[in-house]
């Protein structure tokens, strides 16, 4: 027996409705417009190769806090800024090798396609981006001779974090089965957007597929940036209680409890050395799994932090708040790399 | 310039209603976040030009952009009838929800346009001619697609049929 139109609309009504319980993820979508906020600043100062960094707030609970940022300047880390080079390498000793290039050029070409050769180390994409845009991106689809899977980048799935430094950051592809011999790459020009302002519309882009090789000695991760003082708007609305950093990869795991005193709560996390951005952090709350955030921000003593508002104050029967962030890396050749995660908990006064 | 507190204003008002909708149309939140992310971050660069109808642009670009995702991935999709099973017996509440149950399943067989005409046509309420507008196609396309979706879901036409508006 069939149902009626309006048994559809509640059906839809119905499945939908869980996303009342998903938090907005307010830290990946200011890393996706930085490029954007980024171009204004270079007109502006007439500087090139700044690092545009927004503060932000991650809602896990509760309303939304004060998420106007300012543009500061950042130093772009990697040796490869604004080219395709045939070889770099990073500060922590990875060496970026290209095993092939290729050419988008957009809007002529809709998308390009090549092999690469596969030696079973990680391969990532490096791009020269025409503009520093991480918002107009191409995406990336890697294919595997007779594996059905498709893979992306990882862990972000588009090249938005590469276009926004310009091609300075290469991102990593997924893990190809072991055994991988021959990789198909298939990059996609954006696509239908036909309302996009002039400059932004897609253009020529350049791209390099690296593989990377960690050095065989592990250097010793630099010092974690201290984390600040208070954060949350001016004025600042949450000052700091508790702090802890860990080296990678000998532990991954923070665990900070604080007491709970009735007042509101909220946390940064963040990570030094190149592990950053390109681990997925995973955090718990008092057991409870906490969206919002999948990779781990870079953190520097002169950026501002996204941070994580825990909501409003816990009930008392809640003796201590135990905040978990764990870093998880997908890659295996990160085991080789340095750096460290720092978690800082905030109070607001009460 | 454009205004950053705007911005951040209306992502935190219209957040959940267009993450329902790329819900329905990708099935998978975490493809839905993505699909809402990706539109917003557009909208912000569209901003100064967008702001009557910020809404409306953000939607048109999740559509359209699950729509161009779906055919570069459909190769993983398992092959499918398309169409649920024809069911007999009497509407008793159980039969009801089992019927839900297969229609929602029937769903997430369709092809992406005709999902994203199902969507918009029904649970957005969009006329005809603003389904249209949103897909970038002709309302003789809509009703096609309509027609044809609503076939495969086995949704009785004949119901109701002035709850969604006519465009």
């Amino acid at each position: 027996m069939p149902i009626d139109q309006r048994d559809l609309h509640d059906l839809l009504e119905e499945r939908s409705r869980p996303a009342a319980g998903r938090p907005i993820p307010w830290e990946s979508l200011r890393t996706g417009i930085t490029g954007a906020r980024r171009r204004r600043f270079t007109a502006v100062a007439g500087a090139a190769a700044v690092a545009a960094v927004t503060a932000v707030a991650v809602v896990a609970s509760g309303g939304v806090l004060s998420l106007h940022g300012t543009d500061e300047d950042g130093q772009i880390a990697a040796s490869a800024a604004g080219s395709i080079p045939a070889q770099f390498e990073e500060a922590d000793g990875t060496v970026y090798r290209r095993v092939a290039t290729a050419t988008l050029d957009a809007p002529r070409e809709k998308s390009v396609t090549f092999d690469v050769e596969v030696h079973g180390k990680p391969l990532a994409v490096l791009a020269d981006c025409p503009t520093p845009s991480g918002v107009m991106a191409p995406e990336v689809a890697v294919r595997v001779p007779d594996v059905f899977k498709v893979f992306t980048l990882s862990p972000v799935s588009f090249l938005g974090a590469g276009c926004e430094r310009n091609g300075a950051v290469p991102v990593d592809v997924a893990p190809l089965p072991a055994g991988t011999r021959r990789a198909t790459f298939t990059i996609d020009a954006p696509t239908g957007f036909k309302n996009i302002a002039p400059h932004d519309r897609p253009e020529r882009w350049r791209f390099g597929v690296y593989e990377w090789t960690p050095p065989p000695t592990m250097k010793a991760a630099s010092p974690p940036a201290e984390p600040p003082p208070a954060i949350g708007g001016r004025p600042h609305e949450f000052t700091l209680v508790a702090k802890k950093s860990i080296t990678w990869p000998a532990a991954r795991e923070v665990t900070i409890t604080v007491p709970n005193r009735g007042r509101s709560l909220a946390f940064v996390a963040y990570c030094g050395g190149d592990i950053a951005r390109r681990l997925i952090q995973e955090v718990r709350v008092n057991g409870r799994p906490v969206k919002g955030s999948t990779t781990c921000i870079a953190g520097t003593a002169d950026r501002r932090i996204p941070f994580t508002d825990l909501g409003g104050p816990k009930p008392r029967s809640q003796k201590t708040v135990t905040i978990q962030v764990r870093l998880v890396a997908k890659i295996a050749e990160y085991r080789q790399r340095p750096g460290t995660l720092t978690v800082a908990v905030y109070g607001k006064p009460g | 310039m454009a205004d950053r507190s705007e911005y951040d204003a209306f992502v935190a008002v219209a957040w959940q209603r267009l993450l329902r909708t790329a819900y329905l149309l990708s099935r998978d939140w975490a493809v839905a976040e993505d699909l809402v992310q990706t539109a917003l971050i557009k909208a912000w660069l569209a901003w100064p030009r967008i702001q009557d109808e910020p809404e409306a642009y953000v939607r048109k670009i999740i559509v359209n952009v699950h729509v161009s995702w779906w055919r570069r991935r459909r190769r993983q999709v398992e092959v499918t009838t398309g169409s649920p099973p024809d069911r007999t017996g009497a509407a008793d509440d159980m039969g009801r929800a089992d019927e839900r149950d297969v229609v929602w399943q029937a769903l997430g067989r369709l092809p992406a346009r005709q999902r994203a005409v199902v969507v918009l046509r029904f649970f957005e309420d969009m006329t005809e001619a603003q389904a249209a507008e949103t897909l970038g196609c002709s309302v003789g396309t809509v009703k096609s697609q309509t027609s044809k979706a609503l076939a495969k879901l086995r949704v009785d036409d004949s119901f109701a049929s002035t709850y969604a508006r006519r465009g």
